[in-house]
């Protein structure tokens, strides 16, 4: 174990060889864990490494089966959250715990209300609601209803819950999964600023980007144990990404060099109305050759989704062309287009990737249950579908019991890589990708890169739609930036950066718009 | 991996075996309170409508005989459930099934056993599945909730096969309004027949062979076979479904189809079976409603039905004995234990549900 020990003489919180059990899984290993006041703690660790559990039980959601917790040098019993309000230990999901049609005051006195002789002063809890949020750098209308609100304001009401509480020590578990851009540069903000009024900060992550740019000392765990605490000037991405794998980590995604074949698919004027006549998808026009990788960039909901489930047969295009390899599909549907060798990797694993209450073997032909290699005409092949998945879980390397173990119990990145092993596994033409490695961890997030840099390499045309520019950059070779349905511009990879791209994407500036076609439909357009 | 596959096995037992049969034992605790209020002695009487049941083979065999069409209603219910759909229509769909597999019993007459009876199955397989079909085209063509439009088409039913029985198929002379009676070669043939130590002269007859038989292809249909995956799957999740290029909308009307058939096929064990062998409406009202409560309690489990239906057949065969011998216990006392039944297992599997996020989350 590494250790830095002498880094806080004087810890307010120290968790001793924490274990905890869950049916099947160690989810904590006999872990220590301490934070010194008033510094931001980050605790990183792969999905399912233990880090929600370990800060679960410190704000007593769950019980601990053995172990210690002391709090100001004092042995402490946290019971249940009430126990940990009262140590002033506050925590901020996840998924938020607010109710939406309530107004932001009633959401954040809900439980500690300020009355006077049983009448409700909700001016009064106005006022300290205020207060609190100038205090830490923001404005809120305490009046607002919580539905109305974007996720990052939302985000806002669960912290001045926690501090509305008086609490001096906040949990937060993955501030900045559900946050836009913007909203994680605010959050930063007001963290700094609970920082500077002496309040201690648990984060739990895993990206280390934010690691590196908001804590003091980090706490890295891997499979339950924790694998040392770093001081952040003292480490790096690098070493923090290593020890969470407990391997050696590839950052940067080896690009090999790949023949560009034959052209694979050849969209032309695609258009997408929605049922109110708007255009969520207009006049776009790409064609992707074997071995190459197509990226589109964008701020989410700037109808990448809408292209995408039209071009996979979940939906229609209201008016364009399809071909690929030379025929036409654009109005086929899902199964059709599997036919064809056109893989699908959705971007919501669980609304659209996979059944959480089937099985590994039946998520794993999910959308290829009608091919002769698993069905006959009626009945399924259950022993080649079985043979398949466990070959698959082998080589993709699924953490699960058995295949037969149901989708719910994998982690968010084995289900993905469930997903991927299934579209991968059926030897695809092209493969549409749509945000693949979304909230899957490091070690996930490389092997899902590697595998398809692998189809690239193959031969395989990939179209490769992500909101995070990394991403893109390192494994398209063209990237067109969506915007407002549009494409407003089209590169070379190694002819733009991350900046250029992000210009774009805001949509202040655009390239000419037969440029753009000209370049999305590749060289091969230049003939006609 | 073993004790985690054990430790969900045990799960799933406690939730899908120990709560129904918990609330099966708070309905008979419930029941026999009121009866106690009643002046009799419940112990006595459900002693005796045990021995009505199980004291005999005869027991046995009328008990099996009242369990049939609880079976097939039921089957409506828990065979939409598989697809995500709510079937509250089994009552009208066993009508039109039922008026439909009388008709083929008393018009081709002159057709043998067994094709006149495997034909009567069929239409009333039919009859069924078309007023269950109807429901899940309105669901995906108009967007009309199920619940409602299979409430309503029950109404429709039975005032339709009112009218057709009374007005086409009735003879003026005959007091109560009946079919025609169905031909020889469509009698369901008793399980004495089939079985030789059966008792002779009971009604339990080879529609419960084909309950048995219908639950067994129903999970063969829906673990093994492609239609059974892309029903599951629709049920399930839709929205993934829809990605894996499943036609959620033939499949939502195939699922209602299937379902209906079986509501369908509910009276054969009455019309063909031994007795009267005529379709008599007024004698089967009810039978669609109970079955969403043996469905319920069956855990929507082909086999778990078969139970459920077969407590239900116990419960109304006892209740029709024990009269004789405790005259003030009226015989709605079932009824108010089967509503029992229901109201306790909805609870006790949510706090049985609540018992396992506990344990789950103490490891």
């Amino acid at each position: 174990m590494e250790q830095d020990n002498h880094l806080q003489a004087d810890p307010l919180i120290r968790m001793k060889g924490i274990t905890k059990r869950f049916p099947g899984v160690l989810a904590n290993d006999s872990v220590d864990f301490s934070v010194g006041e008033g510094e931001i703690h980050a605790l990183v660790g792969e999905n399912g490494a233990g880090k929600t559990t370990l800060m679960k039980i410190l704000y007593g959601i769950y019980s601990k089966d053995s172990g210690r917790i002391y709090f100001e040098d004092e042995l402490v019993n946290i019971e249940d959250p009430k126990a940990a309000s009262e140590l002033g230990i506050g925590m901020v999901h996840q998924h938020f715990m607010l109710v939406p049609p309530l107004s932001v005051v009633d959401n954040i006195t809900l439980g500690s209300e300020i009355a006077n002789r049983g009448i409700l002063d909700r001016e009064e809890g106005k006022k300290r609601i205020k207060e609190l949020a100038n205090d830490i750098g923001f404005d809120i209308d305490p009046e607002a209803t919580v539905a109305d609100l974007s996720v990052g304001v939302r985000q806002r009401i669960e912290i001045l819950k926690v501090l509305f509480r008086e609490a001096e020590v906040l949990i937060l578990d993955e501030p900045t999964a559900v946050l836009t851009p913007q909203e994680v540069e605010s959050l930063y903000n007001i963290l700094n600023n609970l920082q500077e009024q002496g309040k201690t900060i648990i984060f739990i992550t895993h990206k280390l980007n934010e690691v590196m740019d908001l804590a003091d000392r980090v706490t890295v765990m891997r499979d339950g144990k924790e694998v040392g605490t770093k001081e952040i000037q003292k480490t790096s991405k690098n070493e923090l990404a290593n020890m969470m794998v407990g391997r050696e980590v590839l950052l940067r995604v080896e690009k090999e060099k790949a023949e560009r074949g034959e052209e694979l698919i050849r969209a032309k004027n695609l258009t997408v109305t929605n049922d109110k006549g708007v255009n969520i998808v207009e006049d776009i026009s790409f064609s992707i050759r074997e071995g190459e990788v197509f990226g589109v960039a964008g701020v989410q909901g700037n109808g990448q989704t809408e292209l995408i489930e039209a071009l996979t047969g979940i939906d229609d295009f209201s008016s364009g062309t399809v071909e690929v390899n030379g025929s036409n599909i654009t109005d086929a549907d899902g199964q059709e287009l599997r036919e064809e060798g056109i893989g699908h990797i959705p971007e919501d694993r669980l609304d659209r990737g996979m059944i959480t209450e089937f099985t590994v073997t039946e998520n794993f032909v999910l959308g290829y249950h009608t091919f002769e290699r698993y069905s006959s005409r009626l009945f399924l092949k259950l022993k080649e579908m079985d043979r398949h998945a466990e070959e698959a879980v082998e080589e993709f390397d699924i953490k699960t019991p058995s295949v037969k173990t149901l989708g719910e119990s994998l982690s968010g990145g084995n289900q993905q890589k469930l997903i991927v092993a299934r579209e991968l596994s059926q030897q695809p033409k092209l493969l549409v990708a749509a945000q693949p490695t979304r909230g899957i961890d490091v070690g996930a997030i490389e092997f899902v890169h590697e595998r398809l840099m692998k189809e690239r390499a193959r031969g395989k045309g990939l179209l490769l739609v992500s909101s995070e520019l990394d991403e893109i950059m390192s494994l398209s070779d063209r990237i067109a930036v969506m915007y407002e349905g549009e494409f407003t511009a089209v590169f070379d990879s190694d002819e733009t950066t991350k900046e250029e791209l992000g210009v774009y994407m805001t949509g202040s500036q655009r390239q000419d718009t037969e440029e753009v076609r000209r370049k999305a439909l590749g060289k091969v357009s230049l003939t006609e | 991996m073993n004790s985690e596959r054990r430790r969900e096995l045990l799960f799933n037992l406690l939730l899908n075996g120990a709560a129904p049969l918990i609330a099966i034992l708070i309905a008979f605790a419930i029941g026999g309170l009121v009866i106690t209020f009643l002046g009799t002695n419940p112990f006595a009487f459900f002693s005796k409508m045990l021995d009505l049941n199980f004291g005999s083979m005869r027991g046995v065999s009328q008990m099996i005989y009242r369990a049939t069409p609880y079976f097939f209603t039921a089957m409506a219910l828990s065979f939409a459930f598989k697809a995500g759909l709510f079937n509250i229509g089994a009552e009208g769909q066993m009508f039109i099934g039922g008026l439909a597999l009388a008709w083929v019993g008393f018009t081709f007459t002159w057709l043998p056993f067994p094709i006149l009876f495997v034909l009567c199955l069929v239409a009333g397989f039919l009859g069924g599945a078309l007023w269950g079909a109807i429901p899940g085209y309105l669901k995906v063509k108009r967007g009309a909730h199920e619940v409602i439009t299979t409430i309503m088409m029950n109404f429709i039913a039975v005032a339709m096969v009112q009218y057709i029985v009374q007005n086409h198929f009735m003879d003026p002379d005959w007091g109560i309004p009946h079919t025609p009676s169905v031909a020889k070669g469509a009698y369901a043939p008793s399980l004495s027949a089939i079985i030789p130590w059966f008792p002779q002269g009971t009604r339990a007859n080879i529609m419960f062979l084909v309950a048995i038989i219908l639950a067994g292809l129903t999970l063969v249909l829906l673990q093994r076979t492609k239609l059974g995956y892309e029903i599951r799957a629709t049920g399930l999740n839709p929205s993934s479904a829809e990605y894996a290029g499943i036609n959620i909308s033939s499949r939502t009307v195939m699922t209602m189809a299937i379902s209906g058939g079986f509501a369908g096929m509910a009276t054969a064990n009455f019309v063909l079976g031994p007795g009267s062998h005529y379709f008599l409406k007024s004698e089967y009202g009810g039978i669609g409603f109970s079955g969403i409560a043996v469905g319920l309690l069956g855990r929507n489990n082909p086999l778990g039905v078969i139970l459920a239906a077969v407590l239900f057949g116990f419960l109304e065969n006892g209740a029709l004995g024990v009269q004789l011998y405790f005259p003030n216990v009226p015989r709605q006392i079932v009824e108010i234990m089967q509503a029992i039944i229901l109201i306790t297992l909805v609870i006790v599997l949510e706090l049985a549900r609540k018992f396992l996020k506990r344990l789950q989350k103490r490891g």
